[in-house]
């Protein structure tokens, strides 16, 4: 076939004059040869496009096995030969018009004929290509898959690729250094230029050791040794060396989300099933992955002198710590959680439910300086509690050395909070897990009933000291809703956090009924990220906030506690928003705040649920607002009563 | 920082400072970190601090408040070990206003109200 092409390409001009009819043939041969050119060009172009789309159908593995990348080799190789026949068709279009004008009609129709047989010769060829390049695209996807990006793409024998050596040098062998060009392992149809970092005789034969990494499942020495046999294409010929390794592969193996509900069916309807078969009601096991399911294998080089904060969640370990709550956060949600908060040097971040101070911790591992609260002054100290007497918080403080940056903590309730409003906006960051109430419920300075007290100076025992100055006086407390307490946590960020300081904090949730409209809101606070941490039947979500536009706090100082007075911007329904209900709000607030609360409005989040809840839940609110202007029931929020729900499911 | 946040006392001239009483200090010591101390200082109120610090028997402030503590050594140097490195471990906050004894103990202050004060 290539032959062919070249003798076509040695047509000669003949010197004759133009006969009559000359010009009208000449105009049905180059129409024809134009058309067949187009015909040949579609078919190259649909090759192509196979060839291209097999590509995207392979982005989800970025993985492929040598098979399937011999394959694909293969069908760059075919896409190669269909370019050829490209080239050849144009050959024999010039090979027309030349004839043309050469006046030999009897011999350019000959010739034309020859052409034409040619033609339709490499047109089947394409055709055949076609098919070829088909079955080789569905061999390709039905293959099993693994990594490719750690082929190496120049093996010494190099004849996997096409490789042409770029530099100057006429040197028989690749040598390190060199400039090659390639076609990419990944994506055949685009031709990468690589130097040439190393000889598979030089990485590959160094003396190497593997760290096995598993995200989602954790591995057995035998398992281990199975995945790094199964990397035995790759060709390791060095020796094994656990102490002195020349090199260090990393192989991260990703099986997906630790928890995996399961038996989701039984859990739609708690309540009429808890009583009747109650047992199915453990909804929820950690299944151990099988060793193939893996997602992503991802192996590469440990750099030299690299080092990454990982040691952080050993260091923070909660069974290294000397003094823990039975709710402290664990060592990594910890570290997220600060992360989540852009916690950095010299910054002040505060925690208004602080327990056992983890969070302090790890801010301060960052280098912020930090305080906190809680309503709870036994835990703070450690007077109490299953780890008591061993110094509390400050305990902990010692023994990670960061007494220089946690400032302290202080007992309070967060709904009457000491500070002085002129001393505030100043915290940058607002990290805090609130008491969810399933092992510690929240809790708030009142009595339980919602009575008021009327002996304000109650004397016991006749004594001479009032209650409330007895050094064991502990005033009433009662029960916080966890909605309430989270509409509180953003009025208190919205007061306290400096612009663009940030509210980070763990949302429990009941996974069946959460929507996005359950997360609150505020106007002064956009949402950043929802990240959700799966239980089964109840997750936790790491809600992130930032300040974004200063409070009224902020402008308008010096007009009362920063606690509750404020806590009626918060809200959960955009109907009630307060920019819309307050008339006067200052007119220097509405005009930052316009945009913002449209913004929130049509928050992207809401704007999925929008027509659902919207339309079911619009006349009712409209009918309840009026009564009742804090929540209609039918958008109350999923961690409302988020303990009576959660304990449903188990009782 | 703080104030008396008892309900009804909301004398702004009497709430705040807290005064402080039978205080036992420790001293913690700390890396001084200047960009941190010029971010605070337009929080701080330099009088309440002066006379809570001569109440803990510490006069390192001088008198008037100084406007540019950027390049101030003295003021920095004093700020620092005053707010960063000064622990007040037993001792009472009481407010002016209202007489509301705060205790401290372990250096946790205990700002809770008793129910007639919410």
């Amino acid at each position: 076939m290539f032959q062919k092409a070249r003798t076509t390409n040695e047509v000669t001009v003949a010197k004759e004059t133009l006969p009559f009819n000359v010009r009208e043939k000449q105009k049905q041969n180059s129409e024809y040869s134009r058309k067949v050119a187009t015909e040949i060009e579609n078919l190259v172009y649909a090759l192509t496009s196979i060839v291209s789309h097999s590509k995207i159908q392979d982005k989800d593995n970025d993985w492929i096995s040598q098979e399937s990348f011999l394959i694909q080799s293969k069908t760059v190789l075919l896409v190669k030969s269909a370019e050829n026949l490209l080239r050849l068709v144009s050959d024999l279009k010039r090979a027309y018009l030349v004839s043309d004008t050469a006046h030999m009609l009897e011999i350019t129709e000959k010739r034309n004929r020859r052409i034409d047989e040619l033609i339709s010769a490499s047109k089947n060829t394409l055709l055949e290509l076609q098919k070829e390049l088909e079955t080789a695209i569905t061999d390709l996807k039905t293959q099993v898959t693994c990594g490719d990006s750690m082929l190496p793409t120049i093996k010494s024998s190099g004849d996997l690729l096409i490789v042409k050596k770029l530099s100057s040098r006429e040197k028989s062998s690749l040598e390190i250094g060199d400039l090659v060009i390639s076609y990419s392992p990944k994506d055949p149809s685009r031709i990468v230029i690589k130097r040439v970092l190393g000889m598979d005789t030089s990485v590959l034969s160094l003396k190497h050791k593997f760290l096995i990494e598993g995200i989602g499942r954790s591995f057995a020495l035998n398992e281990q040794i199975d995945l790094i046999e199964k990397l035995d294409f790759l060709g390791f010929t060095g020796q094994i060396s656990l102490s002195k390794p020349d090199v260090t592969l990393i192989l991260f193996v990703d099986y997906g989300p630790l928890f995996i509900p399961i038996d989701t069916t039984t859990d739609a309807n708690p309540t009429e099933n808890q009583k009747s078969k109650p047992s199915n009601n453990k909804t929820t096991k950690t299944l151990k992955p099988s060793l193939d399911s893996y997602r992503n294998l991802i192996i590469g080089r440990l750099v030299p002198n690299a080092s990454t904060s990982r040691y952080l969640v050993n260091k923070y370990n909660l069974k290294t710590r000397k003094y823990l709550g039975n709710t402290s956060m664990e060592a990594e949600m910890s570290l997220v959680t600060a992360n989540m908060a852009k916690v950095l040097p010299g910054h002040l971040v505060y925690d208004p439910f602080v327990g056992t101070g983890s969070f302090l911790l790890v801010a301060s591992e960052y280098g912020a300086y930090t305080f906190g609260s809680d309503i709870d002054g036994r835990q703070i100290r450690g007077t109490a509690g299953f780890r008591r007497n061993v110094g509390g918080i400050d305990a902990n403080i010692d023994s990670y050395k960061l007494g220089h940056l946690i400032l302290g903590n202080f007992v309070s309730d967060i709904t009457k909070l000491p500070f002085r409003p002129s001393a505030f906006p100043c915290i940058n960051a607002i990290i805090t897990d609130p008491p969810y109430g399933v092992r510690a419920g929240a809790k708030k300075l009142g009595r339980k009933s919602g009575n008021v007290a009327t002996k304000s100076l109650q004397l016991v025992d006749g004594g001479e000291t009032p209650n409330h100055l007895r050094a064991d006086y502990y005033p009433p407390t009662c029960e916080y809703e966890m909605s309430d307490v989270i509409l509180d946590l953003l009025s208190l960020a919205n007061n306290l956090l400096t612009t663009g300081g940030r509210l980070v904090f763990w949302l429990p949730t009941v996974t069946n009924d959460y929507q996005d409209s359950d997360i609150p809101k505020h106007p002064n606070l956009k949402l950043i990220a929802n990240s959700e941490q799966n239980f089964g039947s109840w997750s936790r979500r790491l809600i992130t906030m930032e300040k974004i536009i200063p409070s009224e706090f902020d402008i308008q100082v010096n007009t009362g506690s920063i606690g509750t007075p404020f806590s009626e911007t918060a809200s959960y329904s955009e109907l009630n928003d307060p920019l819309t209900l307050q008339p006067d709000v200052p007119s220097q607030i509405n005009d930052l705040s316009i945009p913002i609360s449209n913004i929130s409005l049509n928050d992207v989040l809401h704007q999925q649920n929008e027509t659902e809840s919207l339309s079911g839940n619009y006349v009712n609110n409209l009918v309840s607002d009026a009564a009742s202007p804090a929540k209609s029931p039918t958008s109350e929020p999923a961690h409302k009563n988020f303990r009576i729900k959660y304990f449903n499911k188990f009782e | 920082m703080l104030q008396c946040h008892v309900k009804g006392c909301d004398d702004s001239s009497k709430n705040f400072p807290l005064k402080l009483e039978n205080c036992q200090l420790e001293e913690i010591e700390a890396e001084r970190n200047n960009e941190f101390l010029v971010r605070m200082y337009p929080r701080v109120d330099w009088n309440a601090l002066r006379t809570s610090c001569q109440q803990l028997g510490i006069n390192k402030l001088p008198e008037e408040a100084p406007e540019n503590i950027e390049d101030n050594e003295p003021v920095l140097e004093a700020l620092h070990s005053l707010l960063l490195e000064t622990n007040v471990l037993e001792g009472q906050m009481v407010c002016n206003g209202c007489g509301h004894i705060y205790p401290i103990r372990n250096s946790v202050p205990n700002m809770l109200l008793a129910e007639h004060e919410i």
